[in-house]
């Protein structure tokens, strides 16, 4: 579009108002051009004056709006949705409709569904003659709706103007009426060349049925050109679907020269029609299809109209389930950010040591000793069985058994008096008791000293023992 | 006291036959937005939590309130079959080009005043916290005189209605126009505010420079925010909120009327900003707030898909509803593709309002806000209404007898104010040049506009990511105000 032009349009264009022009004139020797704000009786308004708030008359303040609807906490939002729900459904109600019939029994749910029926709101009066009319004055004139009343002269210019907008964006993919107009020329076309072609619209969706038998197992399926139909027709060459039975009966038993089930090789060559193939999962049916074909407009429209009824019900859903999702994701977001401060990184455990890991894992060792439940928290990305593995690896390289012999020196006396053996208990306990698995690295450095105190007194009981 | 309830009670005003009228082939205003936008609401389930009234037809009578007897009783007579007839009165009234004679003329003014006066009524009556119009907002519209696509100034009607029983009125214009017909109704008294922020120069209506205040009674009372293009949401933040928290502070109104003009969003038809639908949502968070009995109107807004997800979402802040960016099936579904989300993401224009110069602005604005008396021509008789307004309203609304010695003292030094009246006179001359130095500057950056301009349609709209951050801080900064002014006005 002239998008240039609009802007002119309500940019530079205005004319000068002339009531101002003297006035402006002045000012345009001061301010380049600049427009005034103008001051005088004729363009100030008159300002009331202040009242006191008249409190006992305050319902005759105004009769002006009319209440259509009010919120209530009565009724719940599921509730609200099913009756909506209802209502749509069987009576053509939109929504506003429908709680515009609720407000008016004062929220009371079940009188206005037993008043429902009394009010259904009349169908869509724009039939699809006037709706071709409709388009094809659009396509002639353009969107000048003065002009395209005069060819529709029983529609206000109002309902031209809804209609419009309502077929604007739909035109392009799903309109009823291109679809109709589709239609109706098929059917004229095999008219004209009745014989040969007799099957034409039927064969045109052919590569769209192709698609069935892998899914349709429990429908009925034509033996000759492998469509699903609601019933079959049995013949002495095996169940057919209509069409290619009344071929069968005109040309005594010739089999409907049909391309079979899918051949994909077939495809390639006519690209033009696959084009109009049905996305994956979309499946025609054929005795709907022909009756489309053959019957008076009026059926086919009405299996087109529920097609379409079906499509914007499943969108509504789409859409819905879309919110949904997206409900949940921000919930997660946020849920999870809340856990991540508290438990940080039990994922990333990994098996191979990186140089800081190392690092860590020695200056681990001495503040820790061999508390490997206390180091593994520390570092975070490795288990105790990793930290065990890297203590029997790398004893040697790194001295680690000093860095021990150190950290034992400073922390514990008792552990001092510990030989090889108590080590050996220690760690066993460590393994295997749930005593020592305190959580906190503090807690553990007395958790050790525990045990080694078990151990010995184990120890001197076994001594004991023994002496006795 | 923080923030104030976050549930409103809000009225919704809307007929079913607006989205009906047409302006003309071509013409980019489109009343069909409203119809879109309802549509949504519905959808949305917002439609359900609000009061919805069907306004009446404002009588011929109830827009002469404001508009000359002629000029209603022209728009009345004139339709496209007879309009050769008037040739001299549309010359005249300014209707032909912007302003087209189109089927159903009178009886589109007649629905959008009627909407904005019921609301204005339905706020008298303190039956409602939120009035919304979208019909309404037709800003640009004088006593006898269309303009900018506006026939019958529905604010004005709607700001008279509420002068009725309110002392001080507060017009805020968000629109990316300047609102000329508005701040032309009231230029010349103090009991109406009129904040409009707006691009200006080189622009519809050409109006709105700095140093327009206001006039006679009315001077300071008129604050104009003349603002480049590519505003983004931060820029407009920046500014929007420190003066209307000033406002606020100074001129204290017991009721305000928002017009959220969606022409300031970013891929506007018409507009040069570059505004989201958050951002633009944000000045309506901000201001509800405020917890004031509070009119919301439509208005400017030429990208119809992004003027419905606009209000869409404005209503639900209204609300004080989340609603997911995912919108739901809706009857104009497939004007929303190919994303189909509620949100929209800026495009890559440049902002050529820089933060000194957006500074510049603020602080003069802001020493002219300094020269009002705190609260002005506060009539005693007035006093026990507003009191009982008050006390059904929420904290945030400034108890007028705690006002009343603040008042007194202003009156005392009323003579300073004179002196200081002189003084700006003195200075704006300066001032002016710089304006008009910045002017120029606008003009070099002309051909840079169209560039962005076509950047921005081609844009693929994202959904913009939370900034969960900066709404808290802005939560706080809000709260902290106004216990500030309360502090203050309790001291």
């Amino acid at each position: 579009m002239a998008n240039d032009n609009l802007e002119d349009l309500k940019n530079g264009k205005r004319p000068a108002p002339s009531a101002n022009a003297e006035m402006s004139e002045v000012d345009d020797l001061i301010q380049e051009n600049a427009e005034k704000i103008r001051v005088g009786r004729d363009f100030q308004a008159v300002i009331p004056k202040l009242m006191v708030l008249p409190k006992n008359r305050r319902e005759r303040l105004n009769k002006k709006a009319l209440l259509v609807w009010s919120p209530t906490d009565n009724i719940s939002e599921h509730k609200l949705n099913e009756y909506i729900l209802l209502s749509k459904e069987r009576y053509g109600y939109n929504s506003e409709q429908a709680l515009g019939m609720l407000y008016w029994h004062h929220h009371d749910m079940e009188k206005a569904l037993s008043d429902l029926s009394n009010f259904a709101p009349l169908p869509d009066d724009w039939s699809p003659d006037d709706k071709l009319t409709f388009e094809s004055a659009f396509n002639s004139i353009g969107k000048n709706f003065l002009r395209i009343k005069q060819m529709m002269p029983d529609k206000p210019i109002a309902s031209l103007v809804k209609y419009y907008y309502l077929w604007k964006n739909k035109r392009k993919k799903t309109s009823v009426i291109d679809r109709q107009a589709k239609k109706l020329a098929n059917v004229r076309t095999n008219e004209n060349q009745n014989g040969s072609r007799e099957g034409s619209s039927s064969a045109e969706s052919e590569p769209d049925e192709k698609k069935d038998p892998g899914e349709g197992s429990s429908k009925l399926i034509c033996s000759v050109c492998g469509v699903l139909v609601t019933t079959l027709c049995t013949t002495s060459k095996g169940p057919m679907c209509g069409t290619c039975q009344s071929h069968f009966n005109r040309t005594n038993g010739g089999i409907r020269p049909t391309l079979g089930p899918p051949r994909p090789n077939n495809r390639h060559l006519n690209v033009a029609r696959n084009k109009r193939l049905p996305p994956r999962g979309m499946y025609v049916n054929h005795d709907d299809l022909q009756s489309i074909a053959t019957e008076s407009n009026g059926q086919g429209d009405n299996i087109l109209m529920a097609m379409d009824d079906e499509v914007v019900s499943l969108k509504c859903k789409i859409q819905s389930n879309k919110q949904d999702i997206g409900h949940v994701h921000k919930k997660l977001k946020l849920d999870v950010s809340e856990y991540r401060n508290s438990e940080p990184t039990t994922s990333r455990i990994t098996s191979r040591w990186s140089n800081q890991e190392v690092m860590l894992a020695i200056q681990g060792m001495q503040r820790y000793g061999k508390n490997f439940e206390a180091i593994s928290e520390a570092l975070g990305t490795k288990n105790v069985s990793h930290l065990k593995t890297f203590y029997v690896h790398y004893r040697k390289r790194y001295k680690l058994d000093t860095i021990l012999k150190k950290y034992d020196a400073e922390h514990n006396s008792i552990i001092e008096l510990s030989d090889d053996e108590d080590e050996q208990v220690i760690r066993k306990d460590n393994s295997s008791s749930t005593i020592t698995r305190q959580s906190t690295p503090s807690t553990l450095a007395s958790g050790t000293r525990l045990i080694s105190n078990i151990s010995l007194n184990s120890k001197t009981h076994q001594t004991t023992a023994a002496a006795k | 006291m923080s923030i104030t309830p976050f549930k409103k009670r809000v009225c919704y005003y809307y007929d079913s036959d607006i989205g009906n009228y047409y302006y003309g082939q071509g013409h980019p205003m489109k009343p069909h937005r409203i119809r879109m936008t309802h549509n949504l609401l519905l959808n949305y389930g917002l439609y359900r939590k609000m009061e919805i009234y069907r306004p009446h037809k404002a009588t011929a009578e109830e827009m002469t309130k404001f508009h000359s007897d002629e000029y209603i009783r022209f728009l009345r007579s004139i339709r496209p079959d007879n309009m050769n007839d008037y040739n001299k009165q549309m010359q005249r009234f300014n209707v032909g080009e912007d302003c087209p004679v189109f089927d159903g003329l009178y009886e589109f003014c007649q629905l959008s005043a009627g909407g904005s006066v019921a609301a204005a009524v339905k706020l008298n009556k303190q039956s409602a916290d939120i009035c919304i119009n979208w019909g309404g907002g037709l800003h640009h519209a004088k006593k006898s005189e269309a303009s900018g696509f506006c026939y019958v100034n529905d604010i004005v009607l709607g700001i008279l209605e509420l002068l009725k029983y309110h002392q001080r009125v507060l017009y805020i214009d968000i629109d990316v126009h300047h609102g000329d017909g508005v701040e032309e109704a009231f230029y010349t008294t103090d009991r109406v505010m009129t904040v409009s922020f707006h691009k200006y120069g080189e622009y519809f209506p050409g109006t709105g420079d700095l140093r327009d205040i206001g006039a006679g009674k009315g001077k300071y009372y008129a604050v104009n925010i003349p603002l480049r293009d590519g505003m983004d949401d931060d820029s407009y933040e920046s500014i929007f909120v420190p003066i209307i928290t000033k406002v606020m502070e100074t001129f204290q109104p017991s009721a305000v009327v928002l017009q959220c003009g969606a022409d300031s969003l970013t891929g506007d038809r018409l507009g040069c900003f570059n505004l989201t639908v958050k951002g633009h949502g944000k000045c309506v968070e901000f201001v509800k707030r405020y917890g004031l009995p509070f009119l919301m109107v439509g208005g400017g807004g030429y990208t119809i898909r992004n003027v419905s997800r606009c209000w869409t979402y404005e209503t639900a802040v209204a609300l004080g509803a989340e609603i997911a960016n995912e919108l739901p099936y809706n009857d104009y579904f497939e004007y929303f593709g190919p994303d189909f989300k509620l949100h929209i993401s800026p495009s890559n224009m440049t902002n050529t309002n820089a933060t000194e110069y957006l500074e510049k602005i603020k602080n003069r604005l802001f020493e002219n806000l300094r020269m009002l008396p705190h609260a002005p021509g506060v009539q005693v008789q007035a006093i026990p209404e507003d009191g009982v307004r008050n006390e059904s309203e929420d904290e945030d609304n400034v108890n007028p007898d705690d006002r009343n010695p603040q008042s007194i003292t202003d009156k005392r030094i009323a003579p300073d104010n004179e002196f200081s009246d002189s003084e700006d006179e003195g200075m704006a001359p300066g001032v002016g040049g710089g304006g008009r130095k910045d002017n120029r500057s606008y003009k070099t950056v002309t051909p840079a506009r169209k560039q962005a301009r076509l950047d921005s349609n081609r844009m693929e709209v994202d959904e913009p990511e939370f900034n969960i951050l900066k709404d808290e801080k802005e939560d706080k900064s809000v709260s902290s105000d106004d216990s500030n002014k309360k502090d203050t006005v309790k001291s």
